[in-house]
């Protein structure tokens, strides 16, 4: 679905990508996490069209991203970090944006609206950052694109806003599409993502589905000196210490996305050679 | 799906143009009839009975219309000048011909006509009532009538002010020279073309820095033009009409012209005249096509 070849990126004064690989593929949510200023942004733009590689192929669903042919544009959407929106109403959003993409279902859209608690005869001036970021959600679901790509979603969310856009997504996603989140706060992805994508310095250090990295990897607290010092990874907390084990016996475990992040970041070649045996 | 232009989706891209910045437009068009109404009122207060002879209405109507043109064209694409509304326009599910010719159709075509519009319609009231102050001063008693009547020398009746034909070519039409109204029409509409892609070019201070590049421009073929053309004329030659004519001057006095030939010379300046604009607007497409955030 997509495919990102050899990918090389640069901005004038310093470069992002130097050979990335990636593949994408129908019905898996992605969670791309990875610190600011490691390329994630910059990443989601190249699969959109607005940037351009230096070098490198990216096809998405068989377009070239950069031509940013109506047909390629009409089945992707985008929501970015810092977002614009114009001030009308809800109801002369759908009218006159709406039917730019093929896919884009009203009822759908006025149901996520009131999943959100905003009502539906809204005006976006009138609306707070974060209702506007929820219009924008809703609006980006119900085009019903087969990409979905949001750069740090949870941003500017309350709470509530956050575990609703959870349910939202869970719901809205069917296996004909993928999405891809990026976020620098790892646990807003927790349960809801089917494969783990870590970027740093440029890089993929990590792309494995949740399933796998369950399969190889324990999340526990231990309370276990001897456990603390065998670990993979660990880090003390107010009682015990949070641990990664190798899961050697197909035990079951709650992965803690935040702690494999780190331990990823921490030593990145010891993860990879985990998830290669 | 024609990906290049689909009339359907231009439409829909026109409606949702219309009506996203239908107030900016508006309020735009009531600045520039503010602008003229005042005027209009201001030189009436003055009492001079021949300020709207046709030529200060043309110079007035073009001088509007260049200033008035350009800003918009700078600000044509506002889409532009931060990186969220960049990111809203590019994304737009429409072709860039499409986004291209819904800034054409409001930018140009639009804007031309609305500005004509508001020019003639603030033109039209402000000459009833000039004309109606005249009528004072040619046969009032009051002593202003009569210090504007010894101001301006008026001895016989006032004939009074008409409205100008702005398209016709008349020789009364007067700017720089007579009846240049129709060549200040076909400076125009490249410069302000200049201004959007100036628009597209540059993020911030597009309308200064289109400025300055224009100007350069202008220094470069005056330089080419005067200095290099020149040069390789034998004489005192000198340049007679932009890169068709040349005036050679001998030792008696006599002078001999040098043209190209008739067919060439119509050629350029047809070229001049109709080529450029489309060729900017052109050259405007594939920026906008290679355009990133």
């Amino acid at each position: 679905m997509v495919s990102i070849e050899n990918l090389h990126f640069s901005y004038p004064k310093k470069e992002i990508f130097d050979g990335l690989n990636l593949q994408i593929k129908h019905g898996y949510i992605y969670g791309l996490l990875g610190k600011n200023g490691t390329g994630k942004s910059t990443l989601l733009s190249n699969i959109a069209g607005l940037l351009f590689p230096k070098a490198g192929r990216i096809n998405v669903f068989g377009h070239n991203p950069g031509e940013r042919r109506p047909a390629f544009l009409q089945d992707i959407f985008l929501i970015p970090e810092e977002f614009y929106l114009p001030d009308i109403s809800i109801p002369n959003l759908v009218k006159y944006t709406g039917p730019f993409y093929r896919w884009f279902n009203e009822e759908l859209f006025s149901g996520y609206l009131k999943e959100f608690n905003i009502s539906y005869q809204s005006n976006l001036q009138n609306l707070s950052y974060g209702q506007r970021k929820k219009v924008l959600i809703s609006f980006g679901l119900a085009a019903n694109t087969s990409l979905l790509l949001m750069d740090e979603p949870t941003n500017g969310l309350d709470i509530e806003g956050k575990s609703q856009l959870r349910k939202i997504i869970a719901g809205a996603f069917d296996e004909k599409k993928s999405i891809i989140i990026s976020s620098h706060q790892v646990k807003d992805l927790e349960n809801l993502i089917d494969q783990v994508v870590i970027i740093d310095d440029g890089k993929i250090v990590l792309n494995e589905s949740i399933q796998y990295v369950a399969s190889k990897l324990l999340f526990k607290i231990t309370f276990d000196p001897s456990e603390t010092a065998l670990a993979i990874y660990s880090e003390p907390m107010l009682r015990g210490n949070a641990v990664i084990t190798l899961n050697t016996g197909d035990e079951e475990s709650k992965i803690d996305l935040e702690l494999l992040y780190k331990a990823t970041l921490a030593n990145s070649k010891l993860i990879q050679s985990i998830f290669k045996a | 799906m024609n990906q290049l232009l689909d009339f359907r989706r231009l439409y829909r891209l026109l409606h949702k143009n219309w009506f996203e910045s239908r107030k900016a437009y508006g309020l735009f068009f009531l600045t520039i009839a503010a602008f003229f109404t005042g005027w209009f009122i201001f030189i009436i207060m003055i009492g001079n009975p021949y300020a709207f002879s046709p030529a200060n209405q043309v110079t007035l109507y073009f001088g509007g219309l260049f200033i008035a043109g350009c800003l918009s064209a700078s600000f044509i694409f506002r889409d532009f000048t931060t990186r969220p509304r960049k990111i809203h326009y590019q994304l737009l599910p429409a072709a860039t011909l499409e986004k291209l010719l819904c800034v054409l159709f409001y930018g140009v075509l639009i804007f031309f006509s609305a500005y004509t519009l508001v020019f003639y319609v603030t033109d039209y009231l402000a000459i009833k009532m000039a004309n109606n102050a005249n009528y004072e001063i040619m046969v009032g008693r009051t002593t202003r009538a009569i210090e504007l009547r010894q101001r301006f020398g008026i001895t016989g009746p006032l004939s009074p002010s008409t409205l100008i034909n702005v398209f016709s070519r008349s020789a009364d039409l007067f700017v720089f020279y007579p009846g240049d109204n129709i060549d200040l029409f076909t400076a125009y509409f490249p410069i302000q073309s200049a201004f959007i892609l100036g628009a597209v070019y540059f993020n911030k201070n597009s309308f200064f820095k289109t400025l300055v590049v224009l100007l350069l421009i202008w220094l470069f073929l005056f330089v080419v033009e005067d200095k290099l053309l020149i040069r390789l004329l034998p004489g005192n030659a000198r340049q007679s009409n932009l890169f068709t004519v040349a005036t050679l001057t001998d030792n008696t006095g006599n002078e001999t012209y040098y043209t190209l030939p008739f067919w060439l010379g119509r050629l350029m300046t047809f070229l001049m005249r109709f080529g450029i604009t489309p060729l900017i607007w052109l050259a405007t497409y594939y920026r906008l096509k290679e355009k990133e955030i």
